[in-house]
């Protein structure tokens, strides 16, 4: 199992696109696996035959544990594989010092040479360019290494495996219709913020069932559904109570920006998450039941805010008003505590 | 029309025809140089037309390019609209004080009062035996110089729609045209159209790479292309036709589909027009689509040989380009 970025310690297997007694050429893409948000083709690192296959679909494989075994003459075929790409190699380098012209031997660098459109593409496939077996002049990336880009591509594989999963969790849902005061931040910063630090203040549903037990999180990581060309992405706000109303507005609006455009790094989707907002308002939606994202307890679904005739005090009112769900996973807690979850919501908006 | 249109003339016949459209519509036009009367031209480009328009307005001059310039630039100042042919760019050097110091700069140093409306004609390239003095690719020259525009028609249809354009610009512009292409033919539209100055020509569309070519490097990079089909790969050539101002944007966009950069000049590589074409590349958003570095392909960076198995080895020729755009493509 290649380790395909800095955070990756384990992978899914998915399927394989070879079979065994299969001649495999170096660079060409033998099976796919999952990380946790992202599908993943993995590429043969040498030319030969696949003597063995050892994963199935749906294994879930440590990183360095063998998928299959190659018959190769080549030598050296671990070389690099599993090198830590956690240690960030030492620029030796002095500032502002050139060079040597020579283009040989190959200067040792932290980042791989890759020509643009390759690292482009990296970026957008969510591809760590240090797995990536470089063919072109220079021991450089071309952008055919990077193998034929995926026709789905919109993520379904990946949605689809996580709200499976999710039919699993005996999960209810609350709505209640929040009153809200017109603000200069925009919603969704105010919604992720209020509901990080309601959150915070119900520990007990800042959770995961596991191994038959309530699991307490420190963190509050709120996973934001974007909608992108790519497919829903979840980029994960770790904290984001924590920051001002101003920091968090500018760092959702990078990130949305950033999932759209296909720039969001591997470690941005997988961190850990232990919530998930989605609004449909915009779309006109005025409230709706959002499926948990495995393994967290918590998922808000916000509707559309509009202005509502409703009573007040004396008579009736145009006020201000969003419906939200809110799905817990029943494990985890009752209907109750939900209940509290979204009083202390109404409190902090 | 359509009859018409689909005439055919020589390129050399091509800015002919420009010449007398353009003094038959202006009177103010007037044609000026060594041997233009006459002898009808070194190349034969003016031909009749001193007979046409008279000795007025196609006027044969002594031999000094400086004054020549210097001449047509007061001619312009006073208001008339003088085209002034030099037999060889290469003798432009003898003008340059008038044209890079006094032409490109009189309407800005008199804070816009006066305009300098001259064009210059002056025929480049090898490929004839003349040797290294009159076989230069000067083009980098002159699109160094603020003040200046410069063309390079590679086209006979180009070199009427250009050159009337040339004409109508209040501004001085040099018009390099090759003396190779002087006798090649293609279809003129017979009215006095105009090619804007500063749009690309995308003269074939392709997927694998982009070629931008200038002067006769534009019909071999064609040549080269057709070749280039057959071999599977699908080249887009573009000819810049007007090097400033330069409209970058239309080779950006194709570099951008095609990820992929062959720039190809009849010039020395060292300073030339195309290394200033690459770095708009590299400057640009196409950068982040590139699948290959920036290529050039340009002359040697030596003094065009006499002998002239040596004159074709100095500059690029069809099978060149062919062997570097599909080394361009087959290594990236």
């Amino acid at each position: 199992m290649p380790k395909m970025s800095m955070t990756m310690t384990e992978g899914v297997f998915l399927v394989w696109h070879k079979a065994e007694g299969d001649e495999v050429r170096e660079g060409e893409v033998v099976c796919e696996v999952a990380t946790d948000k992202v599908d993943m083709e993995v590429e043969a690192t040498v030319a030969g035959t696949l003597t063995r296959l050892l994963a199935t679909p749906e294994d879930v494989i440590p990183v360095g544990e063998p998928i299959a075994f190659v018959a190769a003459e080549a030598d050296g075929l671990l070389d690099g594989m599993f090198d830590d790409l956690d240690d960030p190699v030492p620029d030796q380098a002095p500032e502002g010092r050139a060079e040597p012209p020579s283009p040989a031997p190959p200067v040792p660098s932290s980042t791989p040479a890759a020509v643009p459109a390759a690292r482009r593409l990296a970026v957008e496939r969510s591809i760590d360019l240090a797995t990536v077996t470089p063919s072109g002049p220079w021991d450089t990336i071309r952008l055919s290494d990077l193998g034929t880009p995926r026709k789905p591509g919109n993520g379904r594989a990946a949605v689809a495996r996580r709200m499976t999963a999710s039919t699993q969790i005996p999960q209810f849902v609350l709505y209640r219709d929040l009153d809200l005061e017109p603000a200069t931040h925009g919603w969704t910063a105010r919604f992720v913020h209020a509901f990080a630090q309601a959150l915070r203040q119900h520990p007990d549903l800042n959770a995961t069932w596991a191994d038959d037990a309530v699991q307490h999180h420190d963190r509050v990581g709120v996973a934001l559904a974007v909608d992108t060309p790519r497919g829903l992405l979840g980029p994960v706000l770790t904290d984001p109570d924590q920051d001002s109303l101003d920091t968090l507005a500018t760092r959702i609006a990078d990130v949305v920006e950033r999932a759209r455009a296909g720039r969001l790094g591997l470690a941005e989707l997988s961190a850990a998450a232990t919530t998930t907002v989605s609004n449909l308002g915009n779309h006109g939606v005025t409230g709706f039941h959002a499926l948990l994202t495995p393994p967290q307890a918590t998922a808000l679904a916000v509707g559309a805010i509009e202005p509502k005739v409703v009573p007040v005090e004396g008579g009736i009112g145009v006020r201000l008003r969003c419906t939200v769900g809110l799905t817990v996973d029943h494990r985890v807690a009752d209907g109750v505590a939900g209940a509290r979850l979204l009083a202390t919501l109404q409190e902090l908006i | 029309m359509t009859a018409v249109a689909e005439r055919t003339l020589t390129y050399a016949e091509a800015v002919r025809e420009a010449l007398a459209q353009a003094m038959s519509a202006d009177e103010r036009v007037f044609l000026f140089g060594e041997d233009v009367g006459v002898y009808g031209g070194a190349f034969g480009v003016s031909g009749d037309l001193v007979h046409r328009f008279g000795e007025d307005r196609v006027r044969d001059t002594p031999i000094s390019e400086l004054g020549i310039v210097g001449a047509a630039v007061g001619a312009a100042l006073a208001g008339m609209r003088p085209v002034v042919e030099i037999q060889f760019s290469d003798f432009t050097a003898q003008a340059m004080d008038q044209i890079a110091n006094q032409a490109a700069k009189i309407h800005f140093m008199l804070g816009g009062a006066a305009t300098v409306p001259m064009v210059l004609r002056a025929p480049g390239g090898s490929g004839t035996g003349a040797a290294a003095q009159h076989s230069q690719s000067l083009e980098a020259w002159f699109a160094h110089v603020p003040g200046l525009k410069v063309v390079m028609p590679a086209t006979p249809a180009d070199a009427k729609g250009l050159l009337l354009s040339a004409i109508d610009d209040p501004n001085p512009v040099i018009v390099l045209e090759h003396k190779l292409l002087y006798k090649q033919s293609g279809a003129v539209p017979a009215e006095a159209f105009r090619v804007p100055l500063g749009e690309t020509a995308v003269r074939r569309e392709g997927r694998d790479l982009t070629i931008v070519a200038t002067g006769v490097m534009v019909s071999r990079s064609l040549e080269a292309a057709a070749a280039l089909a057959d071999e599977g790969i699908s080249a887009s050539v573009l000819d810049p036709r007007t090097l400033r101002p330069l409209d970058a944007q239309t080779i950006v966009d194709s570099v951008t589909s095609t990820g992929r950069a062959l720039l190809v000049q009849e010039a020395p590589k060292t300073g030339g027009f195309m290394a200033e074409v690459a770095a708009r590349l590299v400057e640009s958003p196409a950068f982040g689509h590139l699948r290959a570095p920036v290529s050039r392909l340009c002359g040697l960076d030596v003094p065009i040989p006499y002998a002239p198995q040596l004159e074709r080895a100095a500059v690029p020729q069809v099978a060149d380009i062919v062997a570097a755009a599909r080394e361009l493509v087959r290594r990236w």
